[in-house]
């Protein structure tokens, strides 16, 4: 997503800068697709892609050339930015042969973009070094409502394992999609469907081809499972076949894996006299085991994050840089910060394991494909005693008690874990014992946030009050998160965003946030007045109970969807004291509401004592996968907690 | 002997780059032990030190050159501010910020602990990389990690530019987006040139002090960082920085004398643009028809323009690249109405041609424009002159006609030259100023009949139109998307103003692109739950379209003046037919919102019908009566509780009671 980002900036920035030949006769296949008559798609379905195809075969050298065919029709004017040839490639163990691309007009005319009109680009301008970079041929300018873009695609690469991926589309509707993987005589290969039926390969020879037809489009719908567990996809192993297991390039199992892996990862843990003396310096006043632990996971946490991807085609964007490095230049991506603490939690007679895990969707990692393919993370396992004890602690058979940890999110502390973590499976690298594992989910109690408001109310509508939030878990990471990524005006204006949200011309009069990381807890005392806040309406006065955080929008608003409902896990629970303004009396309150779902619960009481009325909320939300036939559920379960918090409080006067 | 005048230019030159070495001053011990900011309390980083050494050179053959020395220091307080400082980019290449080629040498880095610990940038672990690469472009970045950064240390950097073919004007930035303790500039003109070298200082009272050796320098101390505020004026106007430009070296002329001479010039060049022959006459007598008035004459050839020759530049048309390029440029006024395309400033010059084969007084005029630093006539340059207007003589003076926008109605101006100074082209140049638009012509109207079930559900046919800026602004966005898209714009805009469960079906969208006519969107509107419940009662706002809008101004502090971009009103008129089985209980007009001095007012009316079962909400606000645009910063609370106000007036409810 963040170099489609940066790619659409490069764009603009050249504006169609590609030198163009025109004449030149497209290839046979796309003069083909484009014939291809399209059906009639939704108005929001901006293109269609005629021809998605690769080729790929691996050489008696070693080398994967892979032909990667592709033809996408424009059905209106944003599908412009389909009309974009893009070629990632890595400098250290590949490189593009040939990239070209042709633009069909709805008049027949043809325009060709030759390898003059191909841009190089790096791949993530915010690393600091990065080997991985892209070509891209830019057709979206010269391209309008019923143009053809099309281009080809050859480019080899030395393959670190032998597995492929195939995603049959990336959320467009696709008329044909084929993969096909020509192989030496007496090699093999075998698939594995995921989210769709079993695709089975037309095998001739040692050619295996996988192929769909008429994918649907992909609508995008918000709480929606990611476009990769959605779209159908095929994990491919080949291998020769005298030998069905190679170590070195071909998984049997996550055992494999897990050794593969291990190999890379063991002999960067050095601990040196530097790294030793560090760990020592950190724990010097540390009692127990949990706070060498976290004493060592402050500081690597702390470290300042750079990624240098280097000789990535041999292994590296595997193997971490050596501890000692990492401590010495002071900053390094997930793997060397994993690695660090490794090495110095070793120095302590400690031991930890590195964890590959997918960052950003829990169900990414797919148990039944053993393949370091699937990760793109690196958190940490540390093998604990007895006596501590934490949310985030998994049994492992061989390894016993593990208490997982993420040294890369500067946010969530020692027993705590990311909630885009949560639940997925990892791989714990501990050579031989090593092997897949199901991460931790801590309960939504545990990620709770609680807040107790007590306001005043006059009887021209002004309130004034305070608001304590003490919140733990998730809730407190994202509450460090917000104090540490803003600055300290922006704070500040956040806050007053926050209560104007809910208060017209609220004012923010005081702030104490208060990170307690000792007990992994964040509190936040605002004290604030907002001199409208009820309304006069002759003997009526009439507020909204909920001051913060009043629900007032909705994300799920459609009658009907096609996709799951994904829900994450947490907690609110917030009391309100109203001091009400003599001589009013309470008429009319809300009533009180009580849900209890499966995926969550949430309630409100209204409770009026001596002048007050204490309104409560309760809401507990289960991480859940809530399928489409169950989708009214939720969202009438969003519908009603809006309804309950926009109702209003009528007071009367005596 | 000119190539040997070159190698010694070179040679010293090459003496300045070397002032860039490895070796570092000593950091003082009370910069090391510094544990706040200096400048700004709660600054997350401060600049300690930063110094640029520019030495500009003429070489022949080779051209126009700048060598650059950056030194900078900073303090770095917090977490964040380690975060935003721990990489340093350092692009070059072919450049088009800087209209220049840039090459970029000697970077040396290094961390100083509080302690006096230092962790130098080892020259490995600087990278270089091909940012773009292809079809002739090449941009490069050499890019390291800052070793060791962590709160409390001070990082230090220094690196030589060198920047080939240089456009002939540059801004040296004195502020950055962190404070700044001390920032130092110092310059060397070009020798090897007639032309002299012009500072032009803005936002600072530093003046340039001679060092010596041809070099002159500007310092200042305690720069705030550029901060970003909703309605500010732009950055240019707010923070310090220096235009730097090459003239010719007359030095005796003033201001005065210089702009005479450039009203004069100009005046010429578009006498011989303003090209009057056989077809631009005919064609101007074809389009006036049989209008007599003045006015009304100038209308209708501004019609015949914009709706006879296409503005190549305009991204409704769509045309690609080759289409572009394959449009050739047109040499006179005749030739653009011959071929039916050109720029906008083509169309100007068909207008003002036409103008004058019908008999009017016509001139160019120069202006400048909203989004830079304030004109300063007494500046000899015309850098900030940005674009041109039609200027027409009229019994009441002179006025201007913007070609370059073809949204707008016919007598107003784009939104940035409103209010700016215009320098009329003659042989007697004179200074005038662009009038600004009245709130009237820039109107937002929203009309609904709507009714309300009585379970909360409101549903109903609204009209929104909008006319002058506003019209133009919803045009620009509109006029390049397909029919799906604008309709989604739509649709994102009201649930912006309603929330999320509106549900919009029926869009139809009206005179896009007649710039005359209001720009209108009709749509049928359904809100579910849109009046809440509580017992008996049913609460809901009148003012149906402020329902989830934010507040204009929220933050209690304020740094920089405030600016609105035109005068605008707004009006709105909804009919709510309530639901059977409910009567009104509480249906008071929200109180009315006036500061005259300001511009500001604000009238809400609640009414209900005879048989008491519609009730009607009528609404107008007008923004910039009088042209008051423009708030010095110590208005602020004054304006921000204006607009709370009219927030609160909007945020009211009425109450039913079911029977």
């Amino acid at each position: 997503m963040k170099y489609k980002l940066f790619l659409s900036m490069i764009l603009v920035f050249l504006g169609g800068a590609g030198q163009v030949f025109a004449g030149d006769t497209p290839p046979a296949w796309l003069r083909q697709a484009a014939s291809t008559q399209v059906g009639t798609y939704d108005k929001e379905v901006s293109a269609v892609v005629l021809f998605n195809e690769q080729q790929v075969s691996l050489g008696g050298d070693g080398m994967l050339v892979t032909t990667e065919n592709h033809a996408v029709r424009v059905l209106t004017r944003e599908g412009r930015r389909h009309a974009v040839a893009t070629a990632l490639y890595l400098v250290s163990s590949g490189r593009v042969r040939d990239i070209e691309g042709w633009l069909i007009r709805p008049d027949g005319s043809v325009k060709n973009y030759d390898k003059k009109s191909v841009l190089d680009v790096i791949s993530d301008p915010d690393d600091v070094y990065n080997e991985y970079r892209l070509k891209v041929i830019d057709a979206i300018n010269d391209s309008d409502t019923g143009s053809v873009f099309g281009y080809t695609v050859v480019s080899e690469e030395k393959p670190l394992y032998f597995q492929e991926k195939w995603f049959s589309q990336e959320g467009l509707p696709t008329l044909v999609s084929r993969y096909s993987l020509s192989l030496p005589s007496g090699w093999k290969a075998s698939g594995i469907t995921f989210n769709h039926s079993t695709i089975e390969p037309q095998v001739a020879g040692s050619t295996y081809t996988w192929e769909l037809r008429n994918l649907p489009y992909i609508k995008r719908e918000p709480m929606s499972p990611s476009v990769v567990n959605i779209v159908p996809w095929v994990a491919i192993n080949y291998y020769p076949e005298a030998s069905s297991k190679n170590p070195d390039k071909s998984f049997a199992n996550w055992a494999d894996v897990a050794r593969w892996t291990s190999a890379l990862y063991e002999p960067q843990v050095i601990v040196d006299d530097a790294v030793a003396a560090k760990a020592q310096e950190l724990t010097m006043n540390a009692k127990t085991e949990l706070e060498k632990i976290r004493a060592i996971a402050g500081f690597v946490q702390n470290l300042q994050y750079i990624a240098i991807d280097i000789g990535v085609g041999s292994g590296n964007g595997y193997r971490p840089r050596p501890s000692n490095l990492v401590l010495n230049r002071g900053y390094g991506d997930c793997k060397d910060k994993a690695n660090l603490m490794r090495a110095m939690l070793r120095s302590l007679k400690i031991d930890a394991y590195p964890i590959a895990i997918f960052s950003g969707d829990p169900t990414f990692v797919r148990e039944e494909w053993a393949s370091p393919a699937q990760f793109n993370h690196c958190i940490i396992a540390v093998r604990i005693s007895d006596a501590t004890e934490a949310p985030t602690v998994i049994i492992h058979e061989k390894l016993g008690r593990l208490l997982i940890f993420d040294a890369t999110d500067p946010y969530t502390l020692v027993g705590d874990l990311p909630e885009s973590l949560q639940g997925s499976y990892g791989l714990i690298i501990a050579g031989e014992n090593g092997g897949l594992a199901k991460m931790p989910v801590t309960p939504s109690e545990s990620n709770l946030l609680d807040r107790l408001i007590e306001v005043d109310l006059s009887d021209d509508g002004a309130i004034s009050g305070t608001i304590k939030e003490r919140s733990t878990g998730q809730s407190s990471s994202r509450e460090r998160a917000m104090l540490r990524l803003l600055s300290a005006v922006d704070y500040s204006k956040m806050l007053e965003v926050w209560l104007t949200r809910g208060a017209t011309g609220a004012k923010l009069l005081k702030f104490t946030p208060t990170d307690k990381k000792d007990d992994l807890r964040f509190d936040l005392d605002v004290e604030f007045s907002a001199p409208r806040y009820g309304q006069l309406m002759q003997k009526l006065l009439v507020f909204k109970p909920t001051i913060v955080d009043r629900r007032n929008a909705l994300s799920l608003t459609e009658a009907t969807r096609k996709n799951p409902v994904i829900l994450g896990s947490g907690s609110v629970r917030e009391t309100i004291v109203f001091n009400l303004p003599a001589g009013y009396t309470v008429d009319e309150t809300p009533e009180n509401l009580k849900m209890d779902m499966p995926f969550g619960s949430y309630s409100t009481t209204f409770e009026i004592k001596d002048n007050k009325l204490t309104f409560t909320r309760l809401l507990k939300m289960n991480r859940s996968t809530v399928p489409v036939e169950k989708y009214d559920t939720v969202r009438d379960f969003y519908a009603k907690m809006r309804e309950a918090e926009q109702s209003p409080v009528v007071l009367i006067k005596k | 002997m000119a190539a040997l005048k070159s190698l010694i230019l070179i040679l010293m030159m090459a003496v300045v780059a070397a002032s860039q070495s490895k070796d570092w001053e000593p950091v003082p011990q009370n910069e090391l032990q510094m544990a706040k900011p200096q400048v700004e309390a709660d600054a997350d980083a401060e600049v300690l030190f930063w110094e640029v050494r520019i030495a500009d050179e003429n070489i022949n053959r080779a051209g126009w050159q700048s060598v650059i020395n950056h030194h900078v220091r900073i303090k770095i307080f917090t977490e964040r501010g380690r975060e935003l400082n721990s990489k340093i980019d350092i692009t070059y290449g072919n450049l088009a910020s800087y209209s220049a080629r840039v090459v970029v040498k000697d970077i040396f880095a290094r961390t100083i602990k509080p302690d006096g610990k230092i962790i130098e940038l080892k020259p490995e672990d600087i990278f270089e990389r091909d940012v773009v690469r292809g079809n002739g472009i090449k941009v490069r970045a050499k890019s390291f990690a800052v070793p060791g950064i962590e709160t409390g240390v001070i990082i230090e950097y220094k690196w030589k530019e060198i920047r080939e073919d240089i456009y002939n004007y540059s801004r040296l930035e004195l502020a950055r987006e962190i404070p700044v303790q001390y920032v130092k500039y110092y310059i060397r003109p070009a020798s090897n040139t007639p032309l002299g070298m012009r500072l032009h200082s803005i936002n600072t009272t530093s003046g340039f002090e001679d060092e010596g050796n041809r070099i002159y320098s500007t310092t200042m101390r305690n720069v705030p960082a550029v901060k970003d505020e909703p309605r500010m004026p732009s950055e240019y106007e707010v923070k310090p920085w220096v235009l730097v430009w090459y003239d010719d070296n007359r030095v005796d002329q003033s201001a005065a004398d210089y702009w005479k001479e450039r009203g004069r010039a100009t005046y010429d060049f578009y006498k011989s643009q303003l090209k009057v022959n056989g077809d631009i006459k005919t064609a101007a007598a074809k389009a006036i028809g049989d209008a007599s008035e003045p006015l009304e004459k100038i209308r209708r050839i501004r019609a015949f323009c914009l709706a006879s020759i296409k503005d190549i530049g305009d991204d409704a048309l769509g045309l690609t690249p080759d289409q572009l390029k394959a449009i050739k440029p047109n040499n006179s006024p005749p030739d653009a109405l011959k071929r039916g395309t050109g720029t906008w400033h083509d169309v100007a010059m068909v207008f003002g041609s036409m103008l004058i084969s019908a008999g009017f007084d016509v001139r160019i005029a120069g202006t400048t424009i909203k989004n830079d630093a304030a004109f300063d006539r007494n500046i000899a340059n015309d850098y900030f002159i940005r674009t041109v207007v039609v200027a027409v003589r009229m019994e009441s003076g002179w006025q201007y006609f913007d070609l370059s926008n073809r949204y707008l109605p016919f007598g107003m101006v784009s939104w940035p030259i409103e209010g700016q100074t215009a320098l009329i082209y003659d042989r007697e140049p004179t200074w005038d100023t662009i009038p600004v638009s009245t709130p009237e012509q820039s109107v937002r109207r929203r009309n609904a009949n709507l009714s309300l079930a009585p379970d909360g559900t409101l549903e109903g046919d609204v009209e929104i139109e909008f006319t002058g800026h506003l019209a133009d602004f919803y045009r620009e966005y509109a006029d390049d998307d397909s029919p799906a898209e604008r309709e989604n714009y739509l649709k994102e805009l009201i649930k912006g103003q309603i929330g999320n469960q509106a549900e919009i079906t029926g869009v139809v969208i009206e005179n896009l692109f007649e710039s005359e006519k209001p720009f209108r969107y009709r749509f049928h509107l359904r809100v579910p739950a849109y009046a809440e419940r509580t017992g008996k009662r049913l609460f809901f706002r009148p003012e149906v379209f402020a329902r989830n809008t934010s507040a204009l101004f929220v933050s209690g502090s304020r740094r920089y003046d405030i600016i609105f971009q035109y005068p605008w009103s707004e009006t709105d008129e909804v009919a709510i037919e309530l639901p059977p089985g409910f009567a009104p209980e509480s249906v008071d007009a929200p109180p009315g919102v006036s500061d005259v001095k300001r511009g500001v007012s604000y009238t809400a009316e609640i009414s209900l019908s005879d048989d008491r079962k519609t009730l009607r909400f009528k609404r107008n606000a007008t923004i910039g009566t009088n042209g008051a645009l423009s708030f010095p910063r110590s208005s602020y609370n004054v304006l921000k509780g204006l607009f709370e106000s009219i927030q609160a007036s909007d945020s009211q409810s009425v109450v039913l009671r079911e029977n």
